[in-house]
């Protein structure tokens, strides 16, 4: 079976003034699908750039990255972005809901994106909120949730419009250590029922959740390639 | 301060144009309104003069209002009044004159003919020689006049050279006797010069001052110190009784008197109405301006959160800020009132042009100019725009950083919003406002332009004829008008001349009474015409003929009726043809009856709002006033003048040709007034709506500068980025549509206000309605397209960084 994600000689540099300063490095990853992938490194490394990349947030990068067989730099811009909304879901640190939309609000801001039917939401909504056991906070707003719950309606947010694959960035970074494990054996759940996720994260009991890690130096892949 | 405007020179400019366009507009609006209802003539004490109107009362039972009297009357209320006030008689309306002096070129200008002591009732001395006095205006006395200072000045060169001239007044011999200073034009406020009464037989009718029944001239009274208003009223109610009883008949019974300060006598409700409605447009722009600039300010005040709490941390106290702030909107406002200025002259420069020879009541367009007081007005209205446009933002912003802190400054507080939405919302009405006015004015103005007026008027020139009357009375008139009528038609270029007493637009014909065969009477409007009128402007014929060569003098007595005329009086088109009927002028003569050979289509001779009246037509030949208009059709009108002028002279030098103009451009000089409003009313719409969306762009650039974050992460869950556009585009145009429809409820409270100045389209038109609906949501999503463009253009990368 081919892998979902495949990377082949990814490298991504910024333009400044003392020239090119080089985020990733020659970076070939190949993920299959249902994989749990956690990235580390130390900061700088590039692990929320190569996040991003997979994301299909950033699309100014040389090599090549296929997805689930596709070829992304051959696609025009619109269809790029539509593979990815199509396929690709995010959790953030700072878990990024909407502050002035409901719980079940911002469930539904995916499907609404999606072209899904208000009818069809609603149901996939509920069907969110029941999964998740967060029924009874569909009315509360951010502000009126602990950091713990954010992160689950965040995660429920990713999941909704059940996409091929999970991106999380640092999604404890922000919480206690029961709401993180809280959080991480929910990933591990939706792993077991096929999703596949990577994750960066800095904590080393998070990341042996994963089925493999990945580690990164200075933009470098460790174990591939050379350094300057 | 001045600093921190130069580093911003987007915002500065945006808002110094802003508040010049609305104060220059108040000042454009402000100048007319000053010289039109404010202004005095330069009289001395003006606001102590009063005019005597009056009121008619009939057998009937009918009242009539006015300030026209007879002469006689004059003279009885004169003796009445005199242990009050000083009375003095003058013409408001001011007829036209030739005057010539020596060999020259006679002119035809327009003199007041007035009482003897005009002008020491008015306490204005004379520049040069003499004024008139009371013995000059008595029965046989020695013809003089006093010549305004521009006249004086066109017919000598020098005023003081006029003194002792004689100059020759439709003919007659006068003895200029004195020079009015600069500036004065009579309490007409056009008049050239000024005549005493005792020469009106003269110069007009010779039973002008016997009439007691011929209302024809003003009176104005200079109260004694002391005199109470209650005295005045006393009197002037015994003086109605007198009067009564001398001058009272069978038709008019009674006689009520009482008095008015020159402002309420000159008063023309219509032009009134028409100030008003431009003074009511022009504060609903200068509101909006003020507006669109506080909503600048306070944008910029959340910019400068961070700044302003920075200041405060280091010591600054809130009335520093205040103070500065304030300082910051003066100098705006400032900036904006020196620009205004220009704004405004070059506004009232280019309307003068665009609308020639149009006044507003007594005042020409091109003699409306800024003055001193206009400076002072427009730096009144930078100072209430300052407290309007600054104040406001200014302790908001001190409050907001001295409440919330550094800490959320720093964060961008979306404190204020809701006030910012507010202003669009008021914008946006006040633009809606404007525009339904401009759109109804705009209706109204051409639904006049395109009403049909019963007769074609291009290709025709229309000219009078001036002749001294001293010369030409009676049968030497009417031989001098024949020859000029035979010699024009003549004329290359000339297809068709005729001759009219009245023609149309000037509604000027008569309106008398005919008398029917069975006695009956009906008013018509009389007007004599020449054999080829009806071609000339192309009057369809409907039934029987026209006038022809057999209705000379001589012939029988015939008339051709307008076709509402012809209903009736005697039914329907057809049964007039044959009818008999007599006309209240004393024509025919010695009881004999016209008969109706034709009739022809109606006409709107009194201007193009008014219906057309019920005209009836005589041969000019039959029935003369000795004077009228003459109508050249040609395919070249504008070139017909000087052959006209020149056939004219050949005959006589002392005769001029004047106000030789199209028909089109009476015509359209007949809507000049409902054009300008409808054009001001357009422009104040016009500048609204870029306000608006100034005011749109600057609001919802803020609240998409507050919004990145959110921006950031719908990207991350999935919008594209037309859903950010349309979000921030829907945003900005359903806020304008909702002020828009409070300003339809506003035009809506208003409409009574317009409603008699409109022709043809009623206050509430809808078509007009959504017209300006669809021009405000234009401009708001104008305005909203380049927040919504950056809105679209959100990296969620840049913005979903770790905090």
């Amino acid at each position: 079976m081919k892998p979902l994600i495949e990377l082949h000689g990814l490298e991504k540099s910024i333009a400044s003034k003392a020239g090119a300063t080089w985020v990733l490095r020659q970076i070939d990853l190949a993920v299959e699908a249902g994989e749990f992938i956690s990235v580390m490194g130390p900061s700088g490394s590039g692990k929320s750039t190569l996040l991003n990349i997979l994301g299909f947030f950033d699309t100014s990068f040389g090599g090549r990255y296929r997805f689930d067989g596709v070829d992304t730099g051959t696609l025009a811009p619109k269809a790029r972005a539509e593979l990815g909304r199509a396929n690709v879901g995010f959790i953030f640190q700072h878990y990024h809901l909407l502050d002035d939309l409901t719980v079940a609000e911002n469930l539904e801001v995916p499907l609404s994106y999606r072209d899904v039917k208000s009818g069809e939401r609603s149901a996939r909504v509920a069907d969110a909120l029941d999964r998740f056991n967060i029924v009874g906070k569909k009315d509360l707003y951010p502000n009126q949730l602990s950091g713990g719950q954010q992160q689950l309606v965040a995660v429920a947010r990713a999941v909704i419009a059940a996409p091929k694959l999970i991106l999380a960035d640092e999604p404890t970074g922000a919480l206690h250590s029961s709401q993180g494990r809280m959080i991480m054996d929910l990933l591990a759940e939706l792993n077991a029922a096929g999703t596949t996720i990577v994750q960066v994260t800095h904590n080393d009991e998070y990341a042996a959740r994963g089925s493999r890690t990945v580690k990164l130096f200075d933009g470098w892949m460790e174990g591939a390639g050379s350094r300057e | 301060m001045m600093r921190s405007l130069v580093r911003n020179p987007g915002f500065a400019a945006t808002a110094v144009l802003t508040l010049a366009l609305g104060i220059g507009a108040s000042c454009v609006v402000w100048t007319a309104v000053r010289a039109v209802l404010i202004d005095l003539p330069p009289v001395t004490a003006a606001e102590e003069l009063r005019v005597i109107d009056r009121t008619l009362i009939e057998a009937s039972g009918a009242r009539a209002d006015g300030s026209f009297l007879s002469y006689p009357v004059y003279t009885a209320l004169r003796e009445q009044l005199a242990g009050v006030g000083r009375l003095a008689a003058y013409t408001a309306q001011p007829r036209s004159f030739n005057l010539a002096s020596g060999a020259a070129e006679a002119s035809r200008l327009p003199l007041e003919l007035v009482a003897g002591d005009y002008l020491d009732v008015l306490g204005v001395p004379v520049a040069y020689g003499r004024p008139l006095a009371s013995s000059d205006d008595v029965e046989g006395a020695a013809p003089v006049l006093v010549l305004g200072h521009a006249a004086a000045r066109a017919l000598y060169g020098e005023p003081a050279a006029a003194v002792g001239a004689t100059l020759r007044v439709d003919g007659h011999a006068f003895e200029v006797v004195g020079v009015t200073p600069a500036g004065f034009a009579g309490l007409s406020q056009r008049a050239a010069g000024f005549v005493p009464m005792a020469q009106a037989p003269r110069l007009t009718f010779a039973r002008r001052l016997v009439g007691a029944l011929s209302f024809w001239h003003q009176a104005v009274l200079r109260p004694v110190p002391g005199a109470t208003a209650a005295a005045l009223d006393a009197r002037l109610q015994v003086a109605g009784g007198v009067v009564a009883e001398r001058f009272g008949g069978d038709r008019i019974v009674g006689f009520e008197f009482r008095v008015l300060d020159l402002r309420a006598a000159r008063d023309d409700g219509s032009t009134t109405r028409t100030l008003l409605v431009l003074a009511g447009g022009v504060i609903a722009l200068l509101l909006l301006a003020c507006a669109n600039a506080a909503n600048l300010l306070l944008v910029r005040g959340v910019a400068r959160a961070t700044e302003q709490a920075t200041r405060l941390a280091l010591g600054a106290d809130r009335g520093r800020l205040v103070r500065a702030a304030l300082l910051e909107g003066a100098l705006l406002t400032l900036a904006a009132a020196l620009l205004a200025l220009p704004l405004a002259g070059a506004t009232l420069w280019l309307l003068a042009r665009a609308a020639p020879g149009l006044a507003l009541g007594a005042v020409p367009l091109d003699a409306l100019a800024l003055d001193a007081s206009t400076a002072a007005f427009a730096i009144g209205v930078a100072l209430v725009c300052v407290l309007l446009a600054a104040l406001g933002p200014a302790l908001g912003a001190a409050r907001q950083a001295e409440r919330v802190g550094l800490a959320a400054a720093l964060r961008g507080p979306r404190a204020g919003a809701a006030l910012r939405r507010c202003l669009i919302l008021f914008e946006a009405a006040a633009a809606t406002l404007l525009l339904v006015g401009a759109g109804l004015m705009l209706r109204s103005a051409w639904n006049l332009q395109h009403e049909p007026l019963g007769f074609v008027p291009d290709q025709v020139l229309v000219a009078e004829l001036g002749m001294p009357r001293a010369n030409y009375k009676g049968a030497q008139a009417d031989a001098f008008l024949a020859a000029t009528l035979e010699r024009a038609a003549a004329l290359p270029g000339v297809a068709t001349a005729a001759f009219a007493y009245c023609p149309p637009p000037d509604g000027a014909c008569d309106q008398i009474v005919a008398r029917t065969a069975d006695q009956a009477e009906h008013h018509v409007v009389l007007n004599q015409v020449s054999q080829g009128y009806f071609d000339a402007l192309s009057v369809p014929l409907l039934a029987g003929r026209g006038f022809g060569p057999a209705d000379g003098a001589g012939g029988a007595p015939v008339v051709v009726l307008a076709e509402r005329a012809a209903r009736e009086l005697f039914g329907s088109t057809q049964a007039a043809l044959g009818a008999r009927l007599a006309l209240g002028v004393g024509w025919p003569e010695q009881g004999a009856t016209a008969e109706v050979v034709g009739v022809v289509g109606d006409l709107r001779d009194a201007g193009l709002a008014a219906p057309p009246r019920p005209l009836v037509y005589v041969d000019w030949r039959q029935l003369s006033y000795g004077e009228g208009r003459f109508l050249l059709r040609g395919a070249q009108p504008a070139a017909l003048a000087r052959p006209l002028a020149a056939v004219v002279r050949a005959q006589d030098p002392e005769v001029v040709v004047w106000d030789a103009r199209s028909m089109t451009e009476r015509i359209s000089a007949a809507i000049a007034r409902e054009r300008l409003v409808a054009t001001l009313l357009l422009a104040f719409g016009a500048i609204a709506l870029l306000l608006a969306a100034t005011g749109v762009a600057a609001v919802l650039g803020l609240a998409v500068e507050q919004r990145r974050r959110e921006f950031g992460i719908r990207l991350a869950v999935g919008a594209r980025p037309r859903d950010l556009l349309a979000a921030v585009l829907g945003d900005g145009v359903a806020t304008v549509l909702a002020g828009a429809a409070l300003g339809l409820v506003a035009a809506q409270l208003l409409s009574g206000a317009l409603a008699a100045l409109l022709h043809g389209v009623a206050p509430l038109d809808p078509t007009v309605r959504v017209a300006a609906l669809a021009a405000i949501a234009v401009a708001g999503a104008l305005g909203a397209l380049l927040p919504a463009w950056r809105a679209a253009r959100t990296e969620p990368t840049t913005v979903l960084r770790h905090e």
